[in-house]
């Protein structure tokens, strides 16, 4: 309709070439290959999966092979198909927007690469609680994203001086997590526990449905308290921008990630080498053998949500010098919380840095590839969610989470 | 009423590397009342599931009065003529027993209105005695009742093969007495039916016919004397003397039997 | 007399109050002034659009047990196709409203085809996906959509409405009103219609276990789709029948919020009972607008102290009792409930005032914007709503009207069923 005339600049011919073969390989290899497991005789569960990704990354050439020495299918099998796909893509990308700045620049790509890993390392540490409460108690927190929130301002208003308070950015750090340790145990507490103990008829209904009140509790009491004005912490320690070779990075990103890589070390301590920490690991393992060894679940549920909710508020606090402030930053909070543990695997540690780290560089390339350049940004969330929905329908256990 | 007729040929089914019902192949024929046992993990809920077309087989072939049923949808199954109920009790909680029963009967004939199916729900209610409870939600029923309730649904699906899984774990003598009674009156009405069960007391005495199972293998099929004689099954089950039977038969572990109550199949 | 006819007659009267609502003046010529204007019509309008969304969405949850966040999406799908057909093609609203519905209504069998095999939570994730994924396009594609400035669209009813006897114009809020009012009694009613037939019946076999369902003939997989279409379909139409309404829309329209309203709609009024969430969101929505407007502050202070501190002290007196061993039977706690009422009542009257004093202080201290008389409510009244919604899933998961509703349409029956009860149990005890 109103099409922009850089429009025409575009190759759109020869990439949907290529992306007709990409799709159509991969629709062959998904037919045909768990038709022929199953002919075998063989195990053919994840036939359909590894098929389709070898014919979208190699033609023919894989899925024949398949077919002709039907191979146990293990991660092997998928590792490299899965990188030449995404070549494929990335081809068929080059191909139909030739002009493009990460086609054509090198350092640009490299830059926005390391600029998505630095932000990737925040998105971690933002989902981090979140997957450490699902590995123990099993629910997924839909208010994570406004704990995160709450965090943010506790630090801004002590470091800050609307109330004159101007304290060490290590006490805003600390006055967060503490005051979001203590919102997340109270809720625990009060209206998580009662789920444990057997007095809630739909527990996982009850579950998303009452941490989404609390979302929205929280969400407008902070908003009719403190209002909606826009607010924004100076980076927390004078700093120069670090560049090496191309790549330049703001002080308070990596001031941020600095923050977010010793609380990811603190976390590790304490779950290695701690009682306490050690206890939640055998929990989130086995619930019953946990039990008869004297841990009380219960008491592990309340320490993992406050846990949980801690690490979203020290990473809102490591994060208000980062990005401006208000009270709905919660909610791309917890969407994008939900992308990366989902993308790393519900429940697993490692998982949540890796998605974050992933998620980063998706959207740092997603928006610095995107080739129109007036709705790059507004589509910054959406590279992420669109992975999200890909991985929740065809491997809802993510990267490095357990089969359930 | 057309002959009863299964037939299952070579079926198979792997979890990843493991193989958990191998090549089983045996027959139903008319209104027999089989009883299958195999030690734990032998592949008797894995192998019910492959027939009910909840699982799908890795190979072979199941006809059931003449019509292929592997490889479509358990309710076509269902509709087919095959009922089956499972090792953990799963009534539908938060509905009436009422409605519980009208599921399958409403499934069963789509053309029919409600009124006919909850007049034959109260016959069914009546068989199991149960008419008083005709509006609680099943979550308020025994564990027993709801075991009779699980029957029950099957009376209104009305199949021609009906499989208990382990129908008698967990339940007081005088319930299984009704569950005893259950089956006699319903096999004498012309129902197949397949009944698992470690419970050897009573499976002997009932079935006319019984499959063994260990493995994932169909290590024998024939009457229950055969079967207590057969070198195999007493290798299989490496059972001791037994005074009851004379022969080796399995010594069934009571705690590991309630243990199992608690186990998803 | 049976709870059932009261019942019945309550609903029957509260649908006639408000079909001649409009005409209250040329009934009741006597009635004051300022009672009924544009904008008590236009909360009712809104308040049965919300009501038709919260009982959709229980339909999804409440009996199918599908939890979906996209509701709001596809309302918003439906106005949006309405809207840029209107723009694009010069179509009519009506033509715009069907296109929208039958638009929404192929996404939702797509989500539903793709959703099969997801449950509870990772189905909830999935359609915020879905519903983040739309709005965020929306925003994005400017050129078709008008981005964050929002699309106008054409008056429901562009040239007005003539009756012969009587003209309404185009801005006119009684047509409106009645197309709102009629399509919530079809809507409602033809979903109350299907719960009650084998489509209710299989839907909540489905929620209960699908795998059992499945064994007991039930086309699983038929339902659950359908469930998706019907209630995608339902949100499509009334989100495009009110973008006309309204006739301008905007990706705000599917902002979290929105949906958490519906949600808190739908379980207030009681998940399980299409009614009971249907009123639910006419009653919130009304609420919503009266402490919109300039409640007393301390009022509102005052009723959210109490039922925080009631809460609190009950939990105490539990407490305590729990710890010194008593046994409470149900009358002590119903003593408990109201003692705790009673203190808490008392105690946050003494002290909102100050309260509010302080808060209307750091607030526009904060927000740095004009010092007026009273808080502004709009936010408060959502915190109210925030915890009303935690509490109620906590103490009356089945909603706060539904156990009413069921309570009265039982009262002709509850001897019934205990003589039956006491029957059988006579019975079994001469059998022993
Ligand atoms: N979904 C599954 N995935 C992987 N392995 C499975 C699955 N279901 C069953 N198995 C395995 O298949 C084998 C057979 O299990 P099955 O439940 O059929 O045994 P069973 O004879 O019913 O035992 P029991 O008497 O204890 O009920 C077991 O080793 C079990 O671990
Ligand atoms: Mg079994």
């Amino acid at each position: 309709m109103h099409a922009s005339p850089l429009l025409q600049t575009f190759n759109t011919g020869p990439a949907l070439l290529i992306l007709l073969w990409v799709i159509f390989w991969a629709v062959v290899g998904g037919v045909v290959t768990p038709r022929v497991y199953r002919r075998k005789d063989l195990d053919a569960s994840s036939a359909t999966l590894y098929g389709a990704v070898a014919g979208a990354g190699t033609g023919p050439i894989l899925p024949v092979y398949l077919w002709v020495k039907t191979p146990e299918l293990n991660w092997r099998w998928i590792v490299v198909p899965s990188a030449l796909t995404l070549a494929m893509l990335i081809w068929a990308f080059a191909v139909y927007d030739p002009n493009n700045l990460c086609v054509n620049n090198g350092g640009y790509v490299i830059s926005q690469i390391s600029n998505g890993l630095l932000v990737g390392v925040l998105y971690g540490l933002i989902a981090l609680g979140l997957t450490l409460i699902f590995s123990i108690l099993g629910i997924v927190s839909f208010a994570h994203g406004q704990f995160y929130m709450i965090g943010g301002y506790v630090a801004f208003f002590v470091v800050d001086d609307v109330f004159g308070l101007n304290l060490n950015p290590l006490l805003g750090l600390l006055a967060a997590g503490l005051v979001t340790m203590a919102i997340g145990i109270v809720f625990e507490r009060l209206l998580l526990r009662p789920m444990h103990l057997g007095q809630i008829e739909r527990p996982s209904e009850y579950a998303i449905l009452v941490t989404f009140g609390l979302a929205f509790f929280l969400t407008y009491t902070v908003q009719a308290t403190i209002g909606t004005n826009p607010r924004k912490l100076t980076p927390y320690f004078p700093i120069d921008t670090v560049t090496i070779g191309p790549v330049s990075m703001p002080p308070s990103r990596v001031i941020g990630a600095a923050i977010g890589l010793v609380v990811l070390a603190i976390l590790y301590w304490f779950l290695n080498y701690t009682w306490r920490g050690k206890a939640l690991r055998a929990v989130s393992q086995d619930k019953q053998a946990a039990a008869v060894v004297g841990i009380n679940p219960l008491t592990m549920n309340t320490l993992a949500f406050g846990m949980g909710a801690m690490l979203a508020g020290i990473a809102g606090a490591a994060l208000v010098q980062v990005f401006t402030w208000a009270p709905n930053v919660g909610d791309v909070a917890s969407a994008r919380s939900f992308v990366v543990i989902v993308l790393g695997g519900m429940g697993s540690l490692i998982g949540a840095m890796v998605g974050g780290l992933v998620i980063g560089v998706v959207e740092a390339l997603g928006v610095g590839c995107f080739p129109d350049v007036s709705r790059a940004l507004a589509y910054q969330q959406v590279f992420g969610l669109v992975i999200f929905a890909i991985v929740l329908l065809l491997k809802p256990t993510g990267l490095f989470g357990r089969e359930l | 009423m057309s002959q009863i007729h299964l037939q299952v040929n070579n079926l198979s089914k792997d979890f990843g590397g493991l193989r958990a019902v191998n090549n089983v192949s045996f027959e139903v024929n008319g209104p027999e009342l089989i009883g299958m046992i195999g030690p734990n993990g032998a592949g008797k809920t894995t192998l019910t599931n492959l027939l009910d077309g909840a699982l799908i087989p890795s190979g072979g072939t199941i006809y059931l009065n003449g019509k292929r049923i592997d490889g479509i949808k358990p309710y076509q199954v269902a509709r087919a003529g095959l009922g089956r109920t499972f090792q953990v009790t799963r009534s539908f909680r938060r509905m009436t027993v009422m409605e519980n029963l009208l599921v399958p009967g409403m499934a069963l004939h789509t053309t029919a209105s409600r009124k006919a199916q909850e007049k034959k729900a109260w016959e069914v209610l009546e068989f199991l005695t149960f008419e008083h409870l005709a509006n609680e939600y099943a979550r308020s029923l025994s564990g027993g009742q709801q075991k009779l309730l699980e029957l029950g649904r099957l009376l209104m699906l009305d199949p021609d093969i009906i499989i208990l899984d382990e129908p008698f774990a967990g339940v007081h003598p005088k319930l299984m007495e009704k569950i005893y009674e259950y089956i006699t009156t319903v096999n004498a009405r012309g129902k197949a039916f397949i009944l698992i069960s470690h419970d050897m007391d009573t499976i002997f005495t009932l079935s006319k016919r019984l499959l063994v199972l260990n493995f994932g293998s169909l290590i024998a099929d024939g009457t229950p004397d055969e079967v207590r004689q057969d070198p195999t099954v007493i290798e299989a089950y490496l059972g001791e003397e037994d005074e009851e039977y004379g022969t080796a038969m399995p010594v069934v572990d009571v705690h590991q039997l309630v243990e199992e109550e608690g186990d998803a199949s | 007399m049976t709870g059932k006819i009261i019942l019945w007659i309550l609903g029957v009267a509260g649908l006639v109050v408000l079909a001649l609502l409009p005409l209250a003046y040329d009934i009741f010529p006597f009635l004051p002034p300022g009672l009924l204007n544009d904008y008590t019509l236009h909360v009712l309008i809104v308040g049965f659009y919300y009501a038709i969304l919260a009982s959709s969405w229980s339909l999804l949850m409440g009996y199918a047990g599908q939890f979906s966040f996209a509701h709001m999406a596809f309302a918003s799908m439906g106005a949006y196709a309405s809207g840029m057909l209107g723009m694009f093609l010069g179509t009519s609203p009506l033509t715009g409203i069907i296109a929208g519905t039958l638009l929404a209504g192929f996404f939702g069998l797509i989500i539903g085809l793709l959703v099969l095999r997801l449950r509870s939570t990772y189905l909830a994730l999935f359609t915020i996906a879905f519903a983040e994924i739309f709005r965020l396009g929306v925003n994005a594609e400017k050129d078709y959509t008008g981005g964050g400035n929002g699309l106008q669209m054409d008056a429901l009813f562009p040239n007005g409405v003539d009756l012969g006897f009587y003209q309404f114009d185009s801005v006119n809020k009684i047509p409106p009103y009645y197309v709102m009012f009629f399509l919530m009694i079809i809507l409602i009613g033809l979903m109350v219609w299907l719960a009650g037939t084998r489509f209710g019946l299989f839907l909540k076999s489905i929620r209960e276990d699908e795998e059992a369902a499945a064994a007991l003939g039930v086309n699983v997989v038929r339902y659950k789709v359908l469930v998706f279409v019907i209630t995608s379909m339902i949100a499509g139409l009334v989100g495009a029948v009110r973008g006309h309404y309204i006739t301008i829309i905007s990706p705000n329209d599917m902002v979290i919020l929105w949906m958490s309203l519906v949600i808190t709609m739908a379980v207030l009024g009681g998940i399980e009972n299409l009614i009971a969430a249907g009123i639910g969101g006419i009653v919130v929505f009304i609420m919503l607008e009266f402490l919109r407007a300039d409640f007393a502050t301390t009022t509102v202070m005052t009723v959210t102290l109490t039922i925080l501190l009631s809460i609190g002290l009950y939990q105490l007196v539990m407490v305590v009792a729990r710890r010194s061993g008593r046994v409470m039977k149900n009358i002590h706690k119903t003593l408990a409930v109201a003692g705790a009422f009673v203190v808490a009542l008392g105690v946050s009257a003494a002290i909102a005032s100050p309260l509010t004093t302080l808060i209307s202080y750091t607030y526009y201290d904060f927000s740095g914007s004009l010092l007026p008389e009273t808080i502004d409510m709009s936010d408060w009244r959502l915190v109210i709503f925030g915890l009303i919604l935690m509490l109620t899933l906590r103490f009356s998961q089945n909603g706060l009207l539904y156990p009413i509703i069921q309570r009265v349409s039982r009262t002709g029956k509850l001897s019934d069923t205990v003589a039956k009860r006491d029957a059988a149990r006579a019975m079994a005890e001469a059998e022993a």
